[in-house]
């Protein structure tokens, strides 16, 4: 196991405007014999706007690390601000909040509600925020439009992923235009 | 995000339909079996509906319940009459005869005698005659479902003819014209019930020293009836209960000395266990099936208030969707059995236990799922 190691592709790390901004990050899972360090001490820092890569043996920390800097797992000790704010200071519901109002994820395993139609899942993250529904299914059609997912039946948008066939087709663009309606509020993309 | 509670719960179709279909079980049998329990029980009195409210039933200290006579001397009549607070005091024999139909079958009844003069406690409900028609020689009133049935009699090409009006029967040897057809309540024994007069019935009945099974009291208008029975038990030794009283002493009678409470009760808990462990087991691995898409909306942002009430409209729907099948399928079974001998009394008491009973076990159910859903680590969906 070794710690993950951060790529920055381009542009040098600058003090002003950052993003992220981790000190001596570390996280472990289990305890006694079976006990894991995922994260052994993590600096990093990524400014706004910059496009970031992580790459590292399967097993090294990436998905610890994103997952802390998305505030859904807390680390165990260091400094983690994310957009200005203290995440290790926060107490669960304040990340609740601070997720609903700043993150977007884009799942390596779609994480896509079955039951829902497309349109449904992609409202999803705006009705969580408190968005009318129909405002929200409105907004999440005029989304998949965008990306060429509208229904293919008279353009209403309402393709059901109950066969895989057409979810598999459908899935890849969906998250990436639900990760980037709200990379647009954010400023954030992070994928697994 | 209560619509997608919603979506989630009956996109499920499988886990939806079994929890709905348990419940529904459950809430069938909550309401059929409590209805058919108290419609057993309202046919232990119905010989109290039938006579309708006098103030106080008199009789025998030993009586336990309605159909139980134990006769008493002529001369209580005089003595309950006697007491202060009775406005007037009238006979009535309860017991059984034998009547012989005309094809030579004997069938035994129902016997009540009413007092001559005022005729007290005779059948309100008359389908044809009148009940002062009694006041002819040799006359009986027959109830109409006996008459139809156990009293009808078989001409000679085999098919079963009514008794009717001027019809004669024979009662222990003595000659009885009807003179009326009742219509009563359904009884417990379902035999065939001939009202006649106090004397007649004395005529009727083997000879025997007691014939008086009950004394009927009217009370003055400003007496206690609770302080006049206390009187008549101290003046004869007699017990003497209001209508509700005797109703409630009968039906206690039945639930002690028959198994019939505990065997509702039985099978009325299997079906609330069996349907609430199916249902509620059945709902719990519907959340573990979808902790994984709560964990999505958790790291999308979603509160533990949120998920919590997602999570309680799932159980609620499904419970409410399963109460609606369940007493609905009463209301149908009930139309069904309607007028047939069926025993069945929905009192509206039985169908809201029942919701409740479903509430409570939806909300139990969902507190787990809840319980677990809060627990639930939000970095669960970044594992493959
Ligand atoms: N919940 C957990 N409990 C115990 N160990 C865990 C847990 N999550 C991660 N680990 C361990 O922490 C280490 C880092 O895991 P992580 O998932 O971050 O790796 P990764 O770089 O994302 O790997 P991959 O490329 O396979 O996705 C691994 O050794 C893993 O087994
Ligand atoms: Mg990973």
């Amino acid at each position: 196991m070794s710690a993950a190691t951060v790529l920055p592709v381009a542009g040098e790390i600058g003090g002003e405007n950052l993003a992220v901004r981790l000190r001596g990050i570390t996280r472990s899972f289990g305890r006694g014999e079976s006990k894991v360090l995922a994260l052994r001490g993590i600096d990093l820092d990524v400014r706004q706007g910059e496009l970031m890569m992580l790459v590292g043996p399967s097993g090294c920390g990436k998905t610890t690390l994103i997952s802390v800097i998305a505030a859904i797992l807390d680390a165990d000790a260091g400094d983690c601000r994310v957009l200005g704010h203290d995440l290790m200071a926060m107490r669960q519901s304040a990340k609740t909040t601070f997720r609903r109002g700043h993150i977007g994820f884009v799942f390596q395993s779609y994480n896509l509600l079955p039951s829902l139609t497309a349109t449904e899942n992609v409202a999803v993250p705006l009705l969580i925020r408190g968005h009318g529904r129909m405002a929200a299914l409105t907004a999440a059609r005029r989304v998949l439009g965008e990306v060429g997912l509208a229904g293919r039946r008279g353009g209403a948008a309402r393709p059901a992923f109950r066969r895989p066939a057409a979810a598999r087709r459908h899935r890849p663009g969906l998250g990436r235009r639900s990760g980037a309606n709200r990379l647009r509020r954010a400023d954030q993309r992070i994928g697994s | 995000m209560l619509a997608i509670a919603l979506k989630m719960l009956t996109g499920n179709r499988g886990k939806y339909f079994a929890i709905v279909v348990a419940l529904g079980f459950t809430s069938f049998v909550m309401t059929q079996q409590p209805a058919t329990f108290f419609g057993i029980m309202a046919r232990t009195f119905s010989f109290l509906t039938d006579t309708g409210r006098v103030d106080l039933w008199v009789m025998d200290a030993k009586v336990q319940y309605v159909d139980d006579a134990k006769p008493m001397q002529d001369t209580k009549l005089y003595a309950v009459r006697g007491v202060e607070g009775v406005e007037w005091a009238v006979p009535m024999y309860k017991g059984s005869i034998r009547a012989r139909l005309d094809d030579g079958t004997f069938q035994n009844c129902v016997l009540v005698g009413l007092d001559d003069v005022s005729l007290i406690g005779g059948p309100a409900d008359m389908v044809e005659g009148h009940l002062a028609d009694l006041r002819r020689s040799d006359s009986i009133i027959v109830d109409i479902d006996g008459a139809s049935t156990r009293l009808a009699r078989k001409s000679a090409d085999g098919a079963a003819r009514p008794l009717g009006i001027g019809d004669v029967v024979e009662l222990n040897d003595h000659r009885a014209t009807v003179v009326g057809l009742s219509r009563l309540s359904a009884t417990f024994q379902s035999q065939p019930v001939i009202h006649t007069t106090y004397a007649r019935a004395k005529a009727f009945v083997p000879a025997e020293r007691k014939l008086l099974t009950f004394i009927l009291v009217k009370l003055r208008p400003d007496a206690d009836p609770a302080v006049v029975a206390e009187r008549i038990r101290a003046a004869t030794g007699l017990a003497a209960y209001d209508w509700n009283e005797f109703r409630y002493k009968t039906v206690l009678y039945f639930i002690r000395n028959t198994g019939i409470l505990i065997n509702f009760g039985l099978s009325i808990t299997l079906a609330f266990l069996i349907g609430a462990a199916i249902a509620g087991q059945t709902f719990y691995a519907f959340t573990l099936e979808n902790l994984r898409h709560f964990g999505v909306l958790k790291a999308l942002g979603a509160g533990n208030g949120t998920l919590a009430k997602m999570v309680l409209v799932q159980a609620l729907v499904a419970g409410a969707t399963g109460y609606g099948l369940g007493v609905g399928g009463v209301a149908v079974f009930s139309h069904f059995v309607v007028g047939s001998n069926f025993r069945f009394l929905l009192l509206w008491q039985i169908p809201l236990i029942t919701g409740l009973m479903i509430l409570l076990v939806c909300v139990l159910t969902a507190l787990l799922s809840i319980r677990k859903v809060i627990k639930l680590e939000p970095a669960v969906v970044f594992k493959a």
